[in-house]
């Protein structure tokens, strides 16, 4: 590896003679003994610099994840309304079979239309159409 | 001189308590002298050299637990001696720029101070004209120039593509070429 290295480096260094000739040197020195000693003054500092575990009691803990449940409670609450108040959000009406009824479901709706499309229609086919379709439905009371 | 043990044994001694301690003092003697002299190549004074190793000892102790093989020991120990060392060149650039009384010496001048230079004249030139490099240019070239790594492991350390760090090597060769042919 090292060979191969060298000889890539030698070559990418053909144009600079002087960088060439200089290769290899290391001019930086040490006071001595100082590898010696190294490993004896980074235990000095691990030992200097235990690890901090900081441990959470279980009363804590849940303090805690009780406050940032209400802190989220409290936003998505006024996220919710405020959403609703601008329209937004539109409640899907699911009614049971009980409430599809006459009594609850059309007090409440403005068919008078089909009693008005009923009565322009022109084409006597179409007229009969509607008018079976509300006779099936039981609706006939809207022509009352 | 006994032959230093494999990087993987190293790391799995490092994983048994007991041996912990023992594994951590044959990793850095094993690797001390590659990482120190990689710093010191950045930060110039021995003194900084020697307390940025020390700090890049201890981060690696405390990551070697957490060391997962996806590169090779020495690329991962290399690239926290590298991001040790620019984090405290710039801390010192910082410092430098606030207190604009502080008569401390340039980097450059200090090779013709250091007594911990044993290169003659050309050597410390070729230091000198090292120094009027960009960080990151000096990085590549040292660890080429000095340290023969590969560019795919100079790659892994810096996160820099090998034709970044051909094109990069070049310009700095041709710029230290150039200072050290002056007069």
């Amino acid at each position: 590896m090292t060979e191969m290295n060298n000889t890539t480096l030698k070559e990418e260094l053909k144009d600079t003679p002087l960088l060439k000739q200089l290769h290899g040197a290391n001019p930086y020195a040490v006071p001595d003994n100082y590898f010696e000693k190294l490993h004896e003054k980074v235990g000095n500092k691990l030992e200097e610099k235990p690890v901090v575990i900081r441990r959470i009691s279980v009363s804590r803990l849940a303090a805690r994840l009780a406050a940032a449940a209400s802190v989220i409670l409290f936003i998505g609450t006024a996220g919710w309304f405020y959403l609703q108040k601008s329209g937004q959000i539109q409640e899907d009406i699911y009614l049971t079979p009980e409430q599809i009824s006459n009594s609850v479901y059309f007090d409440d709706l403005d068919l008078t239309f089909l009693k008005e499309e009923a009565a322009s229609a022109t084409d006597k086919n179409e007229t009969d159409v509607i008018e079976n379709y509300l006779l099936e439905n039981d609706l006939t009371f809207l022509f009352e | 001189m006994p032959e230093p043990p494999d990087d993987q044994l190293l790391i799995e001694m490092f994983a048994v308590p007991e041996k912990r301690n023992q594994a951590f003092k044959l990793l850095m003697e094993k690797y001390q002298r590659r990482i120190y002299f990689h710093i010191r190549k950045m930060v110039i004074d021995h003194d900084d050299a020697d307390d940025v190793t020390q700090n890049t000892f201890i981060k690696i102790y405390y990551g070697l637990e957490n060391f997962r093989g996806e590169s090779q020991l020495f690329t991962w120990m290399y690239r926290i001696a590298t991001n040790e060392s620019l984090v405290f060149l710039n801390a010192k650039k910082k410092r430098n720029s606030i207190s604009i009384d502080e008569s401390e010496i340039s980097l450059p001048a200090h090779h013709d101070h250091d007594p911990l230079l044993s290169g003659d004249k050309m050597e410390r030139k070729l230091l000198k004209a090292i120094d009027t490099l960009p960080d990151k240019q000096k990085l590549v070239f040292n660890m080429k120039y000095f340290d023969n790594l590969k560019y795919e492991e100079i790659s892994e350390i810096l996160g820099t593509s090998v034709g970044a760090l051909k094109a990069s090597f070049f310009h700095a060769v041709n710029k230290i070429e150039k200072i050290l042919g002056e007069d």
